[in-house]
């Protein structure tokens, strides 16, 4: 009733045979869950959106409140791209309910790395990009219990309010870790975040890279704004072209 | 077939406990210290385990005497491959959060030494389901090593178990990150394997002594 089972014939179509069976189950299972994969992973980014805004409390909301409310209150905007390493940032904006409401802040997506992977996350700032109103982090793969704790609200809590306007020359944007500043005559007053106390490594690499990606996304955001002043300005008139560009201050 | 359930029986209990995978044959460390730091991760890893050890060990007896033995091993990776990606795919479908954690250590139990041992030490040549009980034993001993490792190692590391904190947590516990950390897990695991031993030896000792001289 068996074939030889050792005939190099034999072997070959049992071997495509059983790769065709077993590839084409799989197949099928991946394309079946693939709506649900890509729902989840949308999902992931409106809870991160309303957490980031302040706009309900993410983790027990369901997925259609989620869903709705980032419908009714958050826009992505077009991204911007910091003319000086062309960097594209991801914008959104939170408006007040109602259908022509108001800007009430906008949040980019910061990325980085960490001291053991790449860390990325949201960050709002309040519409004249000033101050911090929230922050996430949608990805990191740091030490659990240490510098992983920089996902725990307690720690992100401390970035709201701080300043993050450009600042003067030779200072940064935001400072994290190193002792508190004692007089508002410190450059580091008002954009000062405690560190993780045994996550030193984490907290330099987040404060060095977010000062970076808030440098970088202040640029592409001016740059953003120039560009439509541009725009309209050559609708309007006949303009020569510019070829002085401002990034002396950065 | 007489004595198919008592031979089936037998592979259970074997694998469960006297020759349980990781205390007697010492299998598939590597995703044991990996994954265990948290006892919910552990449990989703123990039932993919579970479901590619048994279903694998079924397969490969329903299809042993079809595969070719010069391509045994080939076809034995083939089916443990598609088994533990049926469970990678479930995971981030329905676990996503989860996924993001332990996703690469589901890719790994592909090479989980217990899955393919059992199907070369007992699913190539015993019927469907001795051969099936055989995986399930194996990876259920295993699963139980692994969810007392985590046991151990989420109320040290973290101060909770199954994500829900304990009352110490607050109150004076300072959590230990060793326990979090891989190094935590050979601690644990060192000393299960330790007790264990040490008990089954005393038991044997206690046979022999109860058995009249010779």
């Amino acid at each position: 009733m068996r074939a030889n089972v050792n005939s190099p014939g034999y072997v070959l179509v049992f071997t495509a045979a059983l790769a065709v069976v077993f590839t084409a189950g799989i197949t099928a299972l991946q394309v079946a869950t693939a709506p649900r994969v890509r729902r989840n992973e949308a999902l992931r980014e409106e809870r991160a959106l309303v957490s980031v805004f302040g706009l309900g409390d993410a983790g027990r909301m369901s997925p259609s409140e989620v869903a709705a409310t980032v419908r009714l209150r958050v826009e992505r905007a077009p991204a911007v791209r910091d003319p000086a390493t062309g960097r594209a940032f991801d914008l959104f904006h939170a408006h007040a309910p109602g259908a022509e409401g108001a800007v009430e802040a906008v949040a980019f997506r910061f990325a980085g790395t960490g001291f053991w992977a790449r860390i990325s996350g949201l960050m709002a700032l309040t519409p004249d990009l000033a101050k911090v109103t929230g922050m996430v982090i949608l990805e990191q793969a740091e030490t659990p219990g240490l510098g992983g704790r920089i996902t725990e609200a307690e720690w992100l809590a401390k970035f709201k309010g701080i300043t993050v306007s450009p600042p003067a020359e030779g200072a940064k944007f935001i400072y994290i870790g190193g002792g508190a500043p004692s007089s508002p005559q410190d450059p580091r007053w008002g954009r000062y975040v405690d560190a993780i106390t045994g996550a030193t490594q984490t907290s330099l690499a987040m404060g060095r890279f977010l000062d970076e990606n808030l440098r970088q996304f202040h640029r592409a955001m001016r740059a953003a704004t120039l560009g439509q002043v541009r725009e309209t300005a050559s609708s309007t008139t006949t303009t020569r072209p510019t070829t002085t560009t401002r990034e002396g201050q950065d | 077939m007489p004595g198919t359930a008592a031979q089936a029986k037998k592979a259970l209990v074997t694998e469960l406990w006297d020759d349980n995978p990781i205390f007697r044959q010492v299998l598939g460390i590597c995703s044991a210290l990996a994954v265990t730091n948290l006892m919910f991760n552990t449990l989703l890893m123990c039932l993919g385990l579970i479901w590619a050890t048994a279903l694998t060990s079924a397969t490969v007896s329903a299809l042993r005497s079809y595969i070719p033995p010069r391509v045994r091993m080939i076809a034995q990776v083939l089916i443990i491959a598609a088994y533990v990606i049926v469970v990678d795919i479930v995971f981030r479908a329905q676990f996503p959060d989860v996924h993001r954690a332990i996703g690469p250590y589901v890719g790994l139990i592909i090479t989980n030494c217990i899955i393919m041992g059992r199907a070369e030490a007992f699913a190539i040549k015993n019927p469907v389901l001795p051969s099936l009980l055989d995986g399930f034993g194996a990876a259920l001993g295993y699963s139980g090593v692994l969810m007392l490792v985590a046991l151990i190692r989420e109320p040290l590391g973290f101060g909770t178990v199954f994500g829900l904190p304990l009352p110490a947590r607050e109150a004076w516990w300072h959590s230990w990150t060793i326990m979090i950390m891989p190094p935590g897990a050979f601690f644990v695991l060192a000393l299960i394997v330790w007790a264990a031993r040490a008990r089954a030896m005393r038991l044997d000792a206690a046979k022999k002594a109860k058995e009249p001289p010779k």
